[in-house]
């Protein structure tokens, strides 16, 4: 603030805004008043503070965002509801887990009943026998002896097993050890329930039942996999 | 920031008092995990919430993910929300505290050490007086110089002068002290009147 009177008079810039805030009827001091009335530079000052003041709440308070705003937060709900969601997750992963394991072991248990009964005469296989359909290694590499399209069924799930196997070694340490420890005991179950319908299925290759537990089993092993690997974040 | 303004019809204190009403119903609605009544709060309010946004941040994309926060945050403390102010206050001082946490984590982030509340950055344009007045008219003149302010003193402009809030209001609001605060506001007082000319 520049004077051509005397300086130390003039009314500091935060006395200005004391003023320029003061409610209306609250008359400045006698002093300022005074300053005031013969001081050009500050009355104009004071003047430039009331018209900001004016202009600033003459802006607009609403401004329309964005049409896709809400979009974005109803996502973020969504997400925080799943967060909500994940704050529970012992339970869901427990439960997965366990799932995964019951799954198995179901499986297992199914595929001994289908034998037994095919043994019993009492299922009949709804797929009819396919002469040739024979093939030399599994997936696993193994000698097996399964139709043809459940060999190359195999070698399919053979795959997708193999690169979700990668991703989830890729991405293990963001899962507890306990987690890790669940989800190696549902896949050695899941391996078991599998090589114990394809050994059925050597035995008996055109039972149908056979075949869609033993597919239905490498199915399984691929949603525990899946589902680990979704656990664990990418890093 | 500009192209996007528009002016506010005056409501009057019935008219208020009835929007208020139409609110309570909807935020009890809302904390029962009703998301659509949520929106309706959501198309209520949003345009004065990012208003606000758009002049704490200065910047549309910011403003954006700022309001986008808000209405986050304000979902998830439904329940704390009492009424004992209006939804708009409530979500302006959710605003203020978001605003105040990115700016924490963006400091911590660049490793900044924070000796005040305020700092330099973008004075400098603005106290160089690029913000000659142009013809496009004294509000998008006031906007865009608003924009240029420090942040400290942006908000504490916004808060006061534009939004009307009190001193005492904006310190429980930031949580900074009202000396602090109004330091501020006569800081981006001087740099607008100088930008802006007489």
């Amino acid at each position: 603030m520049t004077s051509h009177t005397d300086t130390s008079a003039h009314l500091s810039f935060d006395e200005l805004c004391a003023l320029a805030d003061a409610p209306r009827g609250v008359a400045p001091s006698e002093s300022a008043h005074a300053h005031l009335a013969q001081c050009d530079d500050c009355a104009t000052q004071l003047a430039g503070l009331g018209a900001l003041r004016a202009r600033a709440r003459q802006l607009p308070h609403e401004v329309a965002p964005p049409a896709e705003l809400w979009a974005g937060v109803r996502s973020g709900i969504a997400a925080q509801e799943r967060g909500a969601s994940a704050s529970r997750s012992s339970f869901t992963r427990w439960r997965f887990a366990a799932a995964a394991l019951v799954i198995a072991l179901g499986s297992s248990a199914v595929t001994m009943v289908a034998m037994r009964a095919r043994e019993g005469g009492m299922m009949r296989s709804p797929s009819s026998r396919v002469a040739g359909e024979v093939v030399s290694s599994s997936a696993s590499g193994h000698e097996s002896r399964l139709p043809a399209r459940l060999a190359s069924a195999e070698l399919e799930y053979g795959r997708s097993v193999e690169s979700l196997r990668r991703t989830l070694d890729e991405r293990r340490d963001s899962l507890s050890s306990s987690t890790v420890e669940t989800v190696e005991r549902s896949l050695r179950i899941a391996d078991e329930a599998i090589a114990e319908a394809r050994a059925a299925l050597e035995r008996d290759p055109s039972n149908g039942v056979l075949a869609q537990i033993f597919t239905s089993n490498y199915e399984r092993k691929i949603d525990v996999l899946r589902r680990a690997t979704e656990l664990a974040p990418r890093t | 920031m500009s192209s996007v303004l528009s002016l506010v019809q005056p409501q009057d204190a019935a008219a208020d008092q009835r929007a208020a009403r139409g609110d309570d119903a909807l935020v009890e609605r809302a904390r029962g995990g009703d998301v659509d009544a949520f929106e309706l709060l959501y198309h209520a309010h949003s345009a004065r919430v990012y208003s606000l946004c758009l002049r704490l941040t200065g910047d549309q994309s910011q403003a954006v993910e700022l309001a986008q926060d808000v209405f986050i945050r304000a979902w998830q403390a439904l329940r704390d929300f009492r009424g004992d102010a209006s939804v708009t206050t409530w979500l302006h001082r959710i605003a203020v505290n978001a605003m105040l946490t990115k700016r924490r984590g963006d400091r911590r982030r660049s490793a900044r050490i924070a000796l005040a509340e305020d700092d330099d950055e973008d004075a400098s344009a603005l106290a160089s007086g690029s913000i000659a007045a142009h013809d496009v008219g004294a509000a998008i003149d006031l906007e865009r110089a608003i924009a240029l302010l420090p942040p400290g003193a942006r908000r504490a402009f916004v808060l006061h002068d534009v939004e009307g809030y009190t001193h005492e209001e904006i310190a429980e609001m930031t949580g900074l002290a009202s000396g602090t605060l109004r330091a501020q506001l006569h800081r981006a007082r001087q740099l607008l009147m100088k930008a802006l000319g007489p």
